[in-house]
């Protein structure tokens, strides 16, 4: 029978103690010491990394709404409500999929272009102004495939699957 | 750079160079991104009649901290085809500025071509970014950029 998994709480437990502090007076000093250094620890882990990253990216896409148009220099239209809301979204299923991408970037095509890189292995997501999305995967000298897709979750996610596919090939 | 009367001269030999300003957050693992690349008509500059620095001269400053990177004609991806729906055609076009006789434009247009300009389908544009950009990598930087995409300075 099928089963709702509850949702996550991502934060980290020993946190507790870190922000606590040395001095507080339930923290004798063996335990300080291995709980800081289970603190490290954690915090250098791969999904506290990609935490890290995907906040920044976050934080990248709400920075985009800075850029005027000709931010190019060459005419482009900067990434307007539409296409940050779509990235946006794309980066919350990239990060439950734990997926960071490569790069970022505004595209001088309108919108905002997300980049996967793994050694040959390239793929991009485009989010456009007009709400469309692109999806390609490609090698350094071919191009294998390229599509489009609806804006939905289940579309999204399913585009992030076959890139995962490619890319871990 | 000044036109000066200067005629438009139609034909481009495949090994003539061309000139795209770029950002320095531009490459992704030594390959220039396809965000880099617009349409419609990405401006270019042809290198018959410019250099690498010209693409950045402004009296305002305007393109302080860009880069150029410089590919040839033959780089530019002559036609894609699609599976559903026409192929189309990219070819570069002079359109001269008053105060840039290099600038040049990238048009596309429906096979077999008209000379008019057609814009491709959201994946015909991003195939032929996607094929661009696979003939620019580190090796094409004639000025190396230090200007982020979002104004930051790089080292």
């Amino acid at each position: 029978m099928p089963m709702t998994a509850p949702p996550v709480d991502y934060r980290p437990a020993v946190a507790l103690y870190h922000h606590l502090g040395p001095g507080y007076e339930s923290m004798t000093s063996p335990y300080t010491a291995m709980l800081e250094n289970t603190y490290a620890e954690i915090c250098r882990s791969n999904f506290w990394t990609w935490k890290k990253q995907f906040e920044a990216a976050q934080r990248d896409v709400a920075g985009l709404s800075s850029l005027q148009h000709g931010w190019d220099t060459y005419d482009a239209e900067p990434p307007n409500e539409r296409a940050r809301s779509t990235a946006k979204n794309i980066l919350e299923i990239l990060e439950q999929e734990a997926m960071p991408p490569s790069r970022l970037l505004p595209s001088r095509e309108g919108g905002i272009t997300i980049s996967f890189a793994e050694g040959s292995r390239r793929a991009e997501i485009e989010a456009y102004n007009s709400g469309e999305i692109a999806v390609v995967i490609y090698t350094p000298t071919d191009v294998l495939k390229v599509w489009e897709l609806n804006a939905d979750r289940a579309s999204v996610r399913e585009a992030i699957a076959s890139i995962r596919v490619y890319l871990t090939a | 750079m000044i036109r000066g009367g200067r005629p438009v001269l139609p034909d481009f030999d495949q090994a003539e160079v061309l000139y795209l300003r770029y950002f320095s957050d531009y490459f992704v693992d030594g390959q220039l991104s396809t965000a880099a690349i617009r349409f419609p008509k990405q401006s270019v500059n042809r290198g018959l009649h410019s250099e690498p620095e010209d693409c950045l001269f402004s009296e305002q400053g305007i393109y302080n901290g860009l880069g150029v990177v410089g590919f040839q004609n033959a780089d530019v991806p002559a036609k894609v085809a699609q599976p559903q729906g026409p192929a189309y055609i990219f070819f570069l076009k002079h359109v001269p500025l008053p105060y840039n006789y290099a600038h040049s434009e990238i048009w596309s247009d429906q096979e077999p071509g008209t000379g008019n300009y057609r814009e491709p389908s959201k994946t015909v544009k991003l195939e032929f970014r996607v094929r661009l950009c696979q003939r620019i990598g580190l090796g094409n930087v004639r000025i190396a950029a230090v200007r982020s995409s979002t104004g930051a300075i790089t080292a």
